[in-house]
């Protein structure tokens, strides 16, 4: 058995088959029809208990998760690290243990260290939510990229290109997407400086561009990863300012895109060095999609790991029409200047 | 708009044209057309044009402009040993049309603002091309990568932090990668620090002799492996900077037989010097890597022969007179070579240990395309840059001749064979029996090959 399919956890996509991550697609999906125009399953969690537990710091995963378990009827445990008795030294499988006591039936986790929700979903008794494991992977992240892609793709995924640009190397966001998206027959491809993309992309099979001008033109979509200069000492790169002026977008790049191909960033966002800062309201980029997508993939997630049975039960009973591609976040959600064209119809 | 009664033409006639790069060798007439080369053909082509100036190059070879990838400028900072002005005098008296120049300046090329200034100085004086190496590392400290994206925008050509190795693999690991991405060789100055151990002579009897603490081979050999080990891994293009063992060759040929983007390039001093020459405490003599035994120097001629070795540089490295008239101990490293390197290395091909075709490519195309430049060329509609050498004139490195600020040559004052009698760039005679003549600017930019960014900076 491998880690990921130890009890129902839902740890990443790298062990999952093409079945499995298509029925997360579609799972994903059904949610967001469904908050409009379906049958919401507001008390799927009823009875659950949600523990966050966030050894790392977050703002959007971790308020997602809130409000997606909170969605649906399940109560909400939080734990905060940096106050709590990690202080003192206490490990974490101690501190599930205590929350476990406590009433928790599931626990969302983030830690700086790969491996360690899989760990601990072998070990406890909880089934485990991996909200991000150091490089390694940040499934819903990538569950909610896919779900934006989705929307300008117009549910098509075979024989797509992403180009995933920046820190590839330190990046769970590359690697989920990858996991995730090569399963449905989207090729993912990558730009950077190769300080950042270490000999073992290409040895995949992977292209890498040295040039994100000849990239541009080839592929559906872009997605810029967060440069994490700090972290390197100035090895990786001279400056953020010289990864700008190569591989940053702006709206000069931005043109040699193909028609209709979208800009994702998982945020936060260094404005100036990954995206410029004209790029704020530029018509591709879909940022606040994906923070709206990003509750549906959470929600996907709980379901899935504390309720699998049911949850499946559930999305069989859905009527998801062909086009669920286009729905559309909430005006107030979305900058009316960057909108797409199929909100109109 | 273009005022054609200043167009200006030049004839370049009976010499015997080598040109590796078209695989030309024969007898020919060479004609230029405001600074392009216009026509190459059999002698008397151009007999019924009216060229506004002529060069008779009966006797001699004319070459493409000879390209010298590894010079050391000292502006900034270092200019009483020698300004870019005076290096490019010394380059075009030498018989060359554009040269690369190293970071270690003061303060060091290793920013966009040093890179444009090194360009606006080469482009006042009005000589040869300039190609601006950057430094890898913030102040040659090989600790932080140097703005190695903002010099390439400023037309650096290469990166090094030659006169030091980079002794961290992590940082010169780093250093390749941004390298490559960018599509720039590193071209490394192969030491061991710590093995050289402060040593000023090649380790031998020699300097066992003379009381003098030596840098022995290995420091090379082992800095050398590394670096293909590195290109091994990273993919990148890695230049060695002086070869001077022939242990080092060798690794450098089994890496080419690996099919690794490795290249080399070894010094005239180095073809053709031993150590044995230091003895005396001769500080003309004293460079870094130092001078080698016989059976180095014999694998360096061979390695240069067979193409294992890509080409000559000279490591041109002036120091003022009182700075190398110190104890050979306490003199820094480095000797000029710029204008005696084509009568040095050509003692190769007379001896008929060099083809001739193999010294023209090592000072044309294969330094061109190392750091790739449309130059090293006299394709028709190349810029007008050539060499006319005279490889039979006698003459002697010395205060009459000798165009560089310093003089610290091993040829200082002895005989040699073999000179650049005419030396050419962008269609202007810049030297021509023995005077240099100021031209109009050369810019180097133009001829690096180019590369576009949508940067999104206003240029």
């Amino acid at each position: 058995m491998t880690f990921s399919e130890s009890k129902s956890s839902f740890l990443g996509f790298q062990d999952l088959d093409q079945k499995k991550c298509q029925y997360f697609l579609n799972l994903g999906r059904a949610l967001r029809w469904a908050q409009r125009e379906g049958q919401f399953p507001s008390e799927h969690l009823k009875q659950h208990c949600v523990a966050t537990a966030f050894f790392e710091n977050s703002t959007r995963t971790k308020t997602a998760f809130v409000a997606a378990a909170e969605s649906l009827g399940a109560k909400v445990m939080d734990f905060s690290s940096e106050t709590s008795s990690r202080t003192k030294g206490e490990s974490v499988g101690d501190t599930l243990q205590v929350l476990e006591t406590y009433g928790a039936t599931a626990v969302v986790i983030r830690h700086s260290l790969s491996g360690l929700p899989h760990q601990v979903a072998l070990t406890g008794g909880l089934p485990v939510i991996n909200a991000g494991d150091g490089p390694h992977e940040h499934p819903s992240q990538a569950l909610l990229d896919a779900l934006t892609l989705d929307q300008d793709w117009k549910g098509q995924f075979m024989g797509k290109r992403l180009l995933i640009i920046g820190d590839i190397n330190q990046s769970r966001v590359a690697r989920s997407n990858l996991f995730f998206l090569e399963k449905l027959g989207t090729e993912v491809c990558f730009s950077g400086p190769r300080t950042m993309i270490g000999p073992a992309i290409e040895a995949r099979g992977h292209r890498l561009y040295d040039s994100l001008e000849e990239a541009l033109p080839e592929v559906d979509a872009v997605m810029c990863l967060r440069i994490q200069h700090e972290r390197q000492g100035h090895l990786t790169l001279p400056s953020t300012d010289e990864f700008a002026l190569f591989w940053g977008m702006n709206p000069v790049r931005a043109e040699k895109m193909k028609p209709g191909a979208p800009i994702l960033h998982p945020g936060p966002v260094n404005w100036g060095v990954e995206l410029s800062h004209e790029m704020k309201s530029h018509e591709r980029v879909r940022i606040r999609h994906q923070v709206w997508n990003g509750t549906f993939s959470r929600m996907a997630a709980l379901m899935n790991a504390i309720e699998p049975q049911t949850t499946a039960k559930w999305l069989s009973h859905q009527k998801v029409p062909e086009d669920q591609w286009k729905a559309a976040p909430p005006q107030n959600l979305v900058n009316s200047s960057s909108g797409r064209s199929e909100e109109k119809s | 708009m273009t005022d054609i009664s200043a167009m200006t033409t030049l004839l370049i006639h009976s010499g015997r044209v080598v040109d590796p790069s078209q695989n030309l060798d024969g007898v020919m007439d060479l004609w230029i057309e405001n600074g392009r080369v216009a026509a190459i053909d059999k002698p008397g082509s151009f007999k019924s044009k009216k060229p506004s100036q002529t060069v008779d190059a009966k006797g001699c070879l004319v070459l493409p402009g000879l390209i010298d990838a590894h010079v050391h400028y000292r502006e900034p900072g270092g200019e009483h040993k020698e300004t870019i002005a005076t290096g490019a005098a010394a380059a075009v008296a030498g018989g060359f049309t554009s040269v690369a120049c190293m970071a270690n300046t003061s303060p060091t090329n290793d920013s966009g603002v040093i890179t444009e200034k090194i360009h606006s100085a080469a482009e006042a004086a009005g000589l040869c091309r300039v190609f601006p190496i950057g430094a890898v590392t913030v102040g040659l400290q090989g600790e932080r990568l140097a703005a190695i994206g903002e010099m390439v925008l400023e037309g650096a050509v290469a990166i090094s932090d030659d006169g030091m190795p980079v002794m961290n693999s992590l940082v010169m690991r780093r250093a390749m990668e941004y390298a490559r991405s960018l599509d720039i060789p590193v071209i490394s100055h192969a030491e061991d620090a710590n093995l050289v151990n402060r040593g000023v002579m090649n380790e031998s009897i020699a300097s066992f002799e003379m009381g003098l603490s030596g840098n022995p081979a290995e420091s090379e050999e082992i800095m050398i492996a590394r670096e293909i080990a590195l290109t091994r891994l990273t993919g990148a293009e890695v230049h060695i900077g002086h070869l001077s063992t022939a242990k080092g060759a060798e690794l450098v040929a089994r890496a080419k037989e690996e099919g690794l983007r490795v290249t080399a390039e070894a010094c005239p001093h180095h073809l053709t010097h031993t150590d044995s020459e230091a003895l005396g405490y001769n500080t003309h003599c004293k460079m870094a890597p130092p001078l080698r035994s016989k059976a180095d120097v014999t694998a360096l001629q061979k390695g240069l022969a067979s193409g294992v070795i890509d080409l000559i540089a000279t490591d041109h490295a002036p120091h003022a007179p009182h700075e190398k008239n110190r104890p050979f101990a306490a003199a820094p490293m480095g000797v000029i070579g710029i204008q005696t390197v084509t009568a040095s290395t050509y003692a190769m091909v007379e001896k008929g240990a060099l083809p001739l075709s193999r010294w023209v490519e090592a000072m044309t195309s294969a330094p061109a395309k190392l750091l790739r430049l449309d130059a090293g060329t006299l394709k028709v509609g190349a810029a007008a840059d050539v060499t006319v050498f005279d490889p039979t004139t006698s003459w002697t490195l010395n205060a009459d001749t000798n165009q560089s600020k310093s003089k610290n040559s091993p040829l200082w004052n002895l005989d040699l064979k073999g000179r650049a009698r005419t030396t050419i760039v962008g269609g202007d005679l810049v030297f021509h029996d023995n005077k240099v003549t100021k031209g109009r600017s050369h810019p180097a930019r133009p001829l690096i090959q180019n590369r576009t960014y949508s940067t999104g900076r206003v240029s």
